[in-house]
């Protein structure tokens, strides 16, 4: 057993609202530079949708992520021979057009234009070119799109969908959408680190964020071809890639990431997990049914004495299995197996898990009112607007009957708690859905808590990250670089760009 | 981005349009540039400036200052339209000039009888002006073995300009002369011909626009005149040399007034031209040109179609696709 931790992210997807403060707090303080305008490293898409960049989720076309070969799996973008092959023109690269084209506008137009009959307006300027442009694209172009021919119809997750079911998905009175956001997944087989011909991206021992280093960086770009997820980016501007970075100097700080932090809805939780990083390949490699039970049974729990004595064996801090008991992630995840992984097909086994939401069943017309059926007002879960293979898709390789283990625990929670407050629900219908789930009263009570009325410290668990045992570790005695800039970074910016 | 893809949604139609008009008026410009100049200054300076001056002094031929005054107008004019003719019907006057030339026949240049006017007209107004000095340097007798006795006997001094006191000498440099390889060779000639040796000075090498039957294939560029037997046109060493020294052609002129050529590559060359005019004048192989361009072609064809199959499955334009625009 090779326990190791990592900070681990949730995301419950039945707050959210779509109001991209995430993306906004993430682009002013990490990608308001020239290069990285057209970057998100945080984005909140539509689904059905085609997202960003478009089309992101086909691999046909972005041979993103990993693929079964033999007893073992690799790279779908490249391997040795085919990376130096092609390392001068790498096929696989999203032109800038896929992302979107970044502009701003000519505001000083308002201010300067000569008095005349017409309002002045400020036109639309590209930020790579300076010239004007026609605005055709942007990060959220499909927000709210759903039943669009264009943008829902050509969801890749719509496959397998039976033609009526897909059909009701672009009927007025059927519409649904939902959100969803998405940051880097700090995967813990990361296709973009096995990508790197320069071998500049690596995973933090510590913490198991994962980093591109700007001074090795060659900008040879195979890590954006790699990411299933499309969540590295090149910069124009300095000839590197770049990523999310968990905002790690706020985690060192004791604060979380930017995007965590401003969300709204409150849908974001963080907490650190601890996993054995032996069964990586044998559970990357395994079938797709079974991804996601295997990923939730290589979560350990940081209660078992064997796996805390091995943990503090590989030089994880007490402190931080302390906080591995507390990480509402774990609990989620693990304990109530509640939280999903976005496309655990991609095999880069996804730190990043989401709760999929729980949409309105479909309402019927009745004597001109418009009615949800009364008697399960939670409904049954096939009368959802949104087929379960869909939502098995995304978070569960298709696999249905763990999607719907998972809103039926929803579900039972909001019986549950819908009988305690309101009591127009059957207690005998509550019990067979406790039952059916395997929750019980007191787990239903711990799971509205910590949905519906979690603190800020409950909602972020965030480790200690004792920068100064990394730092011995590395550069040995830190007081040798007392007075000096930084403890082992790089103290100039990097060489190479325009 | 593909290239249909580019043509299909990128490319806006002014900017399509802009190219041809552009370059269209470049054209124009060109043109009414050299419209300017009055025709028969074009065709001296095309066709009697190699060997001739207008108050510059003798080179090849004879100073043309003042040549109208001294010259039957009719004969002038036939004179320069067919002076082989003349020479072969045994024409006194140009006889005698045959002589004082050195031998040097002045060649046939395809000069029609209006031209003769118009240069003349010209040569006429510019004998009226003071003049100017030539532009071009002035050439020194090479002192080369090839050159014979001639050049010893009857040294060609051309520094001294027929009016002296109203002509400036002509800036001369003298150039520097190379230590080795100072005899006149053939191979060297040829290198030199050919750019597989560079003009000390920096000049461009002949072939990029003169055509030699010595060297087969497409032979050189066509800008110029075919230079197989330009040893004979020129009347042999001391014509071609002054030629080569001074480059008078305008076209010429442009390229090598700040890079002229030395004495000794000079000499390489004569050894060179004297060779070639053995052989015969080829036109350009149209069936040789047609297939080089058309290989070019297809293998440009050869080549995209190849990088589409290798490619194939390379990441093409997602969002457009999906929208169409």
């Amino acid at each position: 057993m090779d326990v190791r931790a990592q900070v681990s992210m949730m995301f419950h997807l039945d707050k959210c609202i779509g109001c991209h403060t995430c993306s906004v707090a993430c682009k002013n303080i990490w990608t308001d530079r020239q290069g990285t305008e057209y970057m998100w490293w945080n984005n909140v898409e539509t689904k059905p949708g085609t997202g960003y960049p478009t089309k992101w989720e086909d691999q046909e076309k972005y041979k993103g992520g990993w693929e079964p070969k033999e007893q073992t799996i690799k790279l779908r973008a490249t391997d040795k021979f085919r990376g130096l092959a092609n390392i001068f023109h790498q096929p696989h690269l999203p032109t800038i057009d896929d992302y979107y084209e970044p502009w701003t506008y000519k505001y000083s137009d308002l201010f300067d234009a000569p008095a005349g009959d017409d309002q002045p307006t400020a036109r639309p300027i590209s930020l790579i070119t300076g010239e004007n442009m026609d605005i055709n694209a942007g990060p959220n172009w499909d927000d709210d799109l759903s039943g669009s021919t264009v943008y829902a119809n050509n969801d890749p997750n719509l496959e397998n969908l039976s033609d009526g079911e897909k059909q009701a998905l672009f009927e007025i009175e059927r519409l649904v959408f939902f959100y969803l956001p998405r940051i880097c997944n700090h995967c813990l087989n990361p296709a973009c680190v096995a990508s790197c011909p320069s071998g500049a991206l690596y995973k933090r021992g510590e913490d198991g964020i994962v980093l591109l280093d700007q001074n090795v960086c060659r900008a040879w770009r195979f890590c954006v071809s790699a990411c299933p997820y499309k969540k590295t980016y090149f910069n124009w501007k300095t000839g590197k890639s770049e990523k999310c970075i968990l905002c790690f100097p706020r985690l060192e700080t004791g604060q979380p990431p930017a995007c965590f932090h401003s969300c709204v809805g409150r849908i974001r939780y963080l907490g650190v997990v601890l996993y054995d990083a032996d069964k990586i390949e044998e559970y990357a490699s395994a079938p797709k049914e079974d991804l996601v039970r295997l990923q939730r049974e290589m979560i350990l729990d940081p209660s078992d004495p064997e796996v805390i004595k091995q943990a503090e064996k590989n030089g994880v801090h007490f402190s931080v299995i302390e906080s591995a008991k507390k990480s509402p992630v774990y609990k989620f995840v693990k304990e109530w197996g509640m939280a999903l992984p976005l496309h655990p097909e991609y095999r880069t086994l996804p730190m990043l898990f989401y709760i999929p939401p729980l949409l309105p069943v479909l309402g019927h017309v009745e004597n001109g009112v418009y009615n949800v059926d009364a008697e399960g007002y939670f409904g049954s879960l096939d009368k959802a607007r949104v087929p379960m293979q869909y939502l098995a898709n995304l978070f569960t390789a298709g696999n249905e009957e763990q999607v719907r283990t998972v809103l039926e625990k929803l579900l039972a929670v909001r019986m549950y708690k819908r009988s305690e407050q309101v009591d127009d629900i059957k207690p005998s219908l509550v019990e067979d859905m406790l039952k059916k789930t395997g929750l019980t009263p007191e787990t239903c009570e711990e799971i509205y808590r910590l949905t519906s009325l979690p603190t800020f410290d409950e909602r972020f668990v965030i480790p200690p990250m004792h920068r100064e045992y990394a730092a011995e570790l590395m550069a040995g005695d830190p007081y040798l670089f007392k007075a000096e800039a930084g403890v082992g970074g790089f103290k100039d910016r990097p060489d190479r760009g325009l | 981005m593909t290239i249909s893809g580019f043509l299909r949604f990128r490319a806006k139609v002014p900017k399509m349009v802009f190219l041809p008009i552009g370059s269209l008026m470049i054209w124009l410009l060109c043109l009414s540039h050299s419209v300017q100049a009055s025709e028969g200054e074009q065709a001296y300076q095309l066709k009697c400036m190699a060997c001739h001056t207008i108050g510059g002094g003798k080179l090849v031929g004879p100073d043309l200052k003042g040549v109208n005054a001294l010259r039957d107008h009719d004969w002038l004019v036939r004179w320069t339209v067919a002076p082989d003719k003349m020479l072969a019907e045994g024409d006194a006057l140009a006889k005698q000039l045959l002589q004082e030339y050195n031998n040097i026949p002045m060649p046939n240049l395809g000069v029609s009888e209006a031209e003769a006017k118009s240069i003349l007209a010209y040569i006429e107004a510019k004998s009226g002006e003071v003049s100017e000095p030539t532009t071009s340097p002035q050439p020194v007798p090479t002192s080369s073995p090839e050159s014979g006795d001639e050049l010893v006997t009857k040294p060609t001094t051309l520094s001294k300009p027929a009016s002296a006191g109203q002509v400036k000498e002509a800036p001369w440099k003298k150039p520097v002369l190379t230590s080795s390889d100072d005899t006149p060779n053939f191979d060297i000639g040829r290198a030199l011909y050919l750019g597989q040796r560079s003009f000390t000075n920096g000049g461009t090498a002949c072939i990029t626009c003169h055509r030699n039957t010595d060297i087969g294939g497409l032979g050189g560029g066509t800008l110029g005149p075919d230079l197989t037997k330009v040893y004979s046109r020129y009347g042999g060493n001391i014509g071609l040399t002054s030629v080569l020294l001074s480059t008078p052609f305008p076209t010429m002129r442009g390229v090598f007034v700040k890079k002229p050529l030395l004495d000794s590559e000079v000499a390489h060359l004569n050894a060179y031209f004297a060779e070639t005019v053995s052989l015969e004048e080829e036109p350009v192989n149209v069936v040789f040109l047609v297939i080089g361009i058309g290989m070019g072609i297809a293998g440009f064809i050869i080549l995209y179609i190849l990088m589409h199959l290798i490619w194939k499955d390379r990441l093409t334009d997602v969002r457009i696709a999906l929208v169409g625009r």
